[in-house]
């Protein structure tokens, strides 16, 4: 029996969390991934380089909404627990009537809306930006990749969240896992390009997966 | 122009996430680091 009231009020709280100060954890994150793209699209666009039969920044804008996704999901999900067992409010959490499941779906859950709605402030942001393809090749496939991508990373937060015993931990985690994962996963390269034991090691990069394929998904 | 097969990436991305996922419960379950 799913204890629906609770899971849906712990849901509603965690979203509250994040939505409470969305300038922060919706739109400033959509912002540097915009002035990555910017960035990145001065610097490379204007020689009018193509990769993977697309002009650059086409190419790395799936990748850049998958990067910022995931990494909205985690930086959501390895707060939630920390947050309590630091301030001793943990007990809100394990007190109430809900079983590990139930609590787990409302954590993630929170932590994918918050990165979805990162994702489609970004994509709106792109869909705006002249020259770009913004409308992907495999809409459903897309919406997957970003839906699997935010529970991955969910997941890994909650983890760490679980594990952290202070924002060292986490920050750790995210600083020297989570980016370099993401930075060196393709957003801004064809792996394929890549020369024998580095495109092994970008090929079992699990971060890569979604990365390479949000961009497959929208391009092909 | 693919560098990556899709249908691979959706099982791949399911695989890792049902793992992640069983992973989280039984933390939780067992309250490791979060029940004293």
């Amino acid at each position: 029996m799913i204890n629906w009231g609770g899971l849906r009020a712990l849901y509603i709280k965690e979203v509250m969390r994040f939505f409470k100060v969305q300038l922060q954890t919706v739109w400033a994150p959509a912002s540097s991934a915009l002035l990555l793209l910017l960035v990145f699209s001065i610097a490379f666009g204007s020689e009018g380089r193509v990769v993977m039969g697309v002009d650059f920044p086409s190419f790395a804008a799936p990748g850049l909404i998958a990067m910022t996704i995931m990494q909205a999901a985690f930086q959501n999900a390895s707060f939630s627990l920390l947050v309590g067992k630091i301030q001793g409010t943990i007990v809100d959490y394990l007190m109430p009537p809900l079983s590990p499941g139930e609590l787990l779906a409302a954590l993630a859950g929170a932590a994918i809306t918050r990165a979805m709605l990162v994702g489609l402030v970004l994509w709106g942001a792109i869909a705006l930006w002249p020259g770009i393809r913004a409308n992907p090749a495999h809409p459903l496939a897309a919406l997957w990749f970003a839906l699997m991508g935010a529970g991955f990373l969910s997941f890994l937060g909650i983890l760490t969240s679980i594990w952290a015993e202070k924002f060292d931990h986490n920050a750790t985690i995210m600083n020297f896992v989570v980016q370099p994962l993401s930075l060196l996963s393709g957003t801004f390269y064809s792996i394929e390009g890549l020369h024998g034991v580095f495109r092994s090691i970008s090929h079992g990069n699990p971060f890569s997966t979604p990365f390479q394929a949000s961009a497959t998904a929208s391009l092909a | 122009m693919t560098d990556s097969n899709i249908a691979v990436g959706v099982v791949l991305l399911l695989g890792i996430n049902v793992i992640l996922a069983a992973a989280c419960y039984i933390a939780l379950r067992t309250g490791w680091k979060i029940k004293n």
